[in-house]
């Protein structure tokens, strides 16, 4: 057989594919896999066979255009004689999954029953499907992988010829390199995409592969070199939390001793005064060595949260006393309950709370409360924090949870800090699969709302029984750390 | 309390934060000892003049603050002695949890939790 046209290569490859076969097309192109499914079904229609072909409705309609434009009256014919089933991918697909699982069961009653209707009359069957591919591309790899299985074990009870299409892009990423090769065990003939079989002399193939070995072992190379430089850097920030924060830790130490004695001895009230603004200005420096590490490690990929179920309710009353203990202009009112326990790092979400409250009292210097309001809407969980400051006009609504953007007063002077609290705060609570929000109007205060969802509910009757039952102190848990 | 003042054990390496946890704790009324490096603290030096408190920074040069606390834990003579841990990472709570430490602070801290956190370890000792 002489080929010319490279693009027909594949139709020519599938029609002389072995006829127990179990095949998966790779491919680029919608068009190429309509290439390969359309010679599939050509040679099966040409044998007398019957074919099945469960695809999207797409794919569907341009076969069937397709076919009926090659040979309409065979195809008339094998579509009246059953010869021909068309089914849809997605409906299929929900006939034997029940609560997103595959039903073994099912499964072979409804593809078994599809087989027998097209395999009438002594027919040898050949099956065309896209239901793996539309789990795969869901984002359920083991169950595409299952249903992978389901229809091996099918074609050992009867025999028929069955080809699946797995677009290449579904594969990008090192991430997917043993599901890969595992998608590849399940299948007795690989055929791989466009950019391959669209070579035609041995010659060509033969180069091809091996400037995709020489792509392979360089990528390798540079993966790993990239791999050492991100440890590098870990190594870098966890270094740089130590050292910044052990000179701090003196200072804050020192001047506190110093505060303490200065109280002791009637100290007079200037050099108390300063002695304390010396401690709040190292607090705001631990502050920001803080949120400049944590910015570093949200950039690098490295921020890593100690996840564990978290009493929402009891969280927020613990940050909003502490924040209180350390607040004189504002009284923070706290008022009803989520009962809800998160998944989530007790540590960072009490540092987004914090964020939000030290906000709304450093926004709202004319006003004297802040407002903390606790609800629960099914499977959400929200905390709300009002303040009654000088608001945010709505085109900034998006803008404050960008990095480095900083708020200006009516004079357009910015207010003190790097301008990163918010973003560090939205991206915590997305890690969490949480949200935040903003609503708020120029001179008429904000309300940062953010919800997170609910894993169970919390007992009230058995408040904290959650905790290490170890830490009989409650230690852990239950004193609060110095970490504004 | 008991009539003779208890006493706290140090084990911190930088000097400055020493002083400062030393100077508060006997402004305190304890007793105070200190230590640079726990690599030569075994269980059984410890249990003949044993402290009421361990205050322990979690990275120390030389050695481990969780391997010195899980030896510690591990022996009966010194496994009752309350250990506060201290340490500058912030993912660092999880960590002291898990090798047995009674508290954790995380540093810099505020002079008044670091007195709470010991005298409620004191309290149920």
């Amino acid at each position: 057989m002489s080929i010319t046209q490279p693009n027909r290569i594949n139709d020519s490859r599938s029609a002389q594919i072995d006829p127990s076969g179990h095949i998966v097309q790779f491919y680029d192109s919608d068009e190429y896999l309509l290439n390969t499914l359309t010679g599939f079904v050509r040679a099966g229609l040409a044998a007398h066979d019957g074919c099945i072909v469960i695809a999207t409705k797409a794919h569907r309609a341009a076969l069937e255009r397709r076919l009926a434009g090659e040979e309409p009256v065979r195809f008339a014919i094998a579509h009246a004689e059953d010869a021909y089933l068309a089914l849809d991918a997605r409906e299929t697909l929900a006939q034997f999954m029940v609560n997103g699982t595959l039903v073994p069961q099912r499964f072979r009653e409804v593809i078994g029953g599809a087989i027998a209707r097209a395999g009438r009359n002594g027919r040898s069957v050949r099956a065309y499907g896209e239901m793996v591919t539309l789990l795969w591309l869901d984002g359920n790899s083991t169950g595409a992988i299952q249903l992978e299985e389901l229809w091996n074990d099918l074609r050992e009870s009867s025999a028929f010829t069955l080809c699946c299409g797995y677009p290449m892009k579904a594969f990008e990423g090192e991430a997917y390199a043993a599901s890969f090769a595992e998608i590849c065990h399940r299948h007795t003939h690989v055929i791989p995409d466009e950019s391959y079989t669209s070579l035609v002399t041995a010659d060509e193939r033969l180069r091809a592969i091996s400037l995709l070995q020489q792509k392979a072992l360089s990528l390798e190379a540079e993966i790993a070199e990239r791999k050492a430089t991100e440890e590098r850097l870990q190594a870098l920030i966890n270094m740089a939390s130590h050292e910044l924060k052990t000179p701090v830790t003196s200072l804050k130490g020192f001047t506190q001793i110093l505060q303490r004695r200065l109280r002791q001895q009637d100290a007079d009230p200037q050099t108390l005064l300063f002695v304390e603004r010396m401690n709040t200005q190292i607090t705001r420096l631990a502050t920001l060595i803080g949120d400049l590490l944590d910015i570093s490690k949200m950039e690098t990929g490295m921020l890593a949260l100690a996840e564990s179920d978290v009493d929402l309710d009891e969280l927020v009353r613990e940050t909003v006393e502490n924040v209180q203990a350390a607040t004189t202009t504002h009284r923070l009112i706290l008022e009803g309950t989520t009962h809800a326990v998160v998944l989530g790092d007790r540590e960072r979400l009490g540092q987004v709370l914090i964020n939000l409250l030290t906000n709304a009292i450093k926004y709202s210097p004319e006003a004297d409360t802040v407002r903390i309001r606790l609800s629960r809407d099914g499977e959400r969980a929200e905390v709300a924090v009002r303040d009654f400051g000088i608001g945010i006009d709505a085109q900034y609504h998006e803008r404050i949870f960008e990095r480095f953007y900083q708020v200006t007063d009516q004079h357009g002077n910015t207010y003190p800090g790097l301008g990163i609290g918010l973003y560090i705060a939205r991206t915590l609570l997305e890690r969490h699969r949480g949200q935040l929000c903003v609503e708020s109007n120029k001179g008429a205060g904000s309300t940062f709302r953010f919800t997170l969802p609910v894993i169970h509910s919390a007992h009230p009757a058995l408040g904290g029984a959650s905790l290490d039952t170890l830490d009989t102190l409650d230690t852990f848990d239950k004193v609060a750390d110095s970490t504004p | 309390m008991s009539t003779t003042p208890r006493k706290i054990l140090i084990i911190e390496d930088d000097p400055d934060i020493v002083l400062t946890l030393a100077t508060i704790f006997e402004e305190e009324g304890y007793r105070v000892s200190t230590v640079d490096n726990g690599a030569h603290l075994t269980p059984d030096r410890l249990a003949s003049d044993p402290p009421s408190l361990i205050v322990l920074d979690m990275l120390l040069s030389g050695s481990d603050g969780r391997d010195i606390t899980r030896q510690l834990k591990a022996h009966t003579a010194t496994s009752h002695i309350p250990i506060l841990m201290l340490s500058a990472h912030p993912m660092a709570r999880q960590e002291a949890q898990a090798s047995g430490a009674d508290a954790f602070l995380a540093k810099p801290f505020e002079l008044d939790t670091l007195l709470e956190k010991t005298t409620a370890l004191l309290a149920a000792s």
